[in-house]
């Protein structure tokens, strides 16, 4: 790799495992620190990038290269394969789910879309943002990054 | 959960069927063979006679579109639709009985790209939906339909329901 290319960060382990960031968010979740749908939104958000950053690291640690000039920019899509290919439907659905609502939504409640035409066959689905749906999230994400440790 | 029925004609059509979808490989064909053992024998004549036409044919039957010409094109951009009609058959025949609605595209909200294929169930609940996902993911990975695995989503509406989503009737 040429000089000045190498990134930043330690590559031989990982930087961005988010076991420590979900503890946190649990923990706050369950102490009532969580007070608004601001902060609920900006968790259930970043509870479903630190699974896809720590995915992405990993799968950098193996080798593999996604796009950018040190290769290291990985699509949601080759994200979600990996994990619905070990069976995590349920998880990785909620997870996007919620994080779409929350990201691109201002009301709440609100129907979201996630298919477009020529596709019709799953309707909006209407998502309240509040705490059960992050509780909901916590739990998903638990089980998403029990995968990703176990498979490296 | 119930052993998979197996169906009463095999062997030379099933190897016309394996071959259509994978070509001459004979360890690809028997890894399809394998799968297609999972399918009695009124569904699997009902495949056979399909394929003698196109198992395009078999995907259009679960499609859930406005355009269908339009939306074969990008499905055949994401998956092999050949080796997805034989999983939406053998679907069909294992999970049936949840209601399988059909199939429909999820898009990265972003970026408009595919994020995975949808194929719904109706009736399976929220504690059913990891059971049947992780069931249906085993026998794919086991049976040469790994890319197939990685590429389709199990959504089950009524599990989804259960979580407190309400979904907008047509």
């Amino acid at each position: 790799m040429p000089e000045g290319l190498e990134g930043t960060g330690n590559r031989d382990q990982a930087r961005l495992d988010p076991q420590e960031f979900l503890r946190i968010v649990e923990k706050a979740a369950k102490s009532g620190l969580i007070v608004d749908e601001v902060i609920i939104r900006r968790t259930i958000s970043a509870i479903y990038f630190a699974l896809f950053n720590y995915w992405a690291e990993k799968r950098y640690g193996e080798g593999v290269r996604g796009a950018g000039i040190y290769g290291d920019a990985f699509s949601y899509t080759d994200f979600h394969i990996d994990m619905v290919s070990k069976g995590l439907e349920k998880e990785m659905f909620i997870l996007y789910l919620y994080r779409v609502a929350v990201d691109h939504y201002t009301l709440n409640p609100t129907y979201v879309t996630l298919t477009s035409s020529p596709w019709k066959g799953l309707p909006p689905m209407k998502v309240s943002i509040d705490m059960e749906r992050l509780r909901e999230a916590i739990d998903a994400a638990k089980k998403v990054l029990a995968i990703i440790k176990k498979d490296t | 959960m119930d052993e998979i029925p197996v169906p009463r004609i095999i062997g030379a059509t099933v190897t016309s069927i394996s071959n259509t979808v994978y070509g001459s490989c004979n360890e690809s064909a028997s890894a399809v063979t394998q799968l297609l053992i999972g399918i009695p024998n009124s569904i699997y004549n009902e495949v056979s006679k399909m394929l003698r036409n196109s198992l395009a044919e078999v995907v259009k039957r679960y499609m859930l579109v406005d355009d269908v010409d339009a939306a074969l094109k990008e499905l055949q951009s994401f998956v092999d639709l050949n080796r997805f009609a034989v999983f939406l058959a053998w679907l069909e025949v294992r999970y049936g009985v949840y209601g399988l609605k059909g199939f429909s595209i999820i898009r990265e909200f972003e970026s408009g790209n595919i994020l995975t294929v949808g194929v719904l169930l109706e009736n399976c609940g929220k504690d059913e939906w990891s059971e049947i996902a992780g069931d249906v993911k085993s026998y794919l990975n086991s049976h040469g339909l790994a890319d197939i695995a990685g590429r389709v989503s199990i959504i089950c509406l009524k599990g989804l329901k259960e979580l407190g989503i309400e979904i907008k009737q047509d």
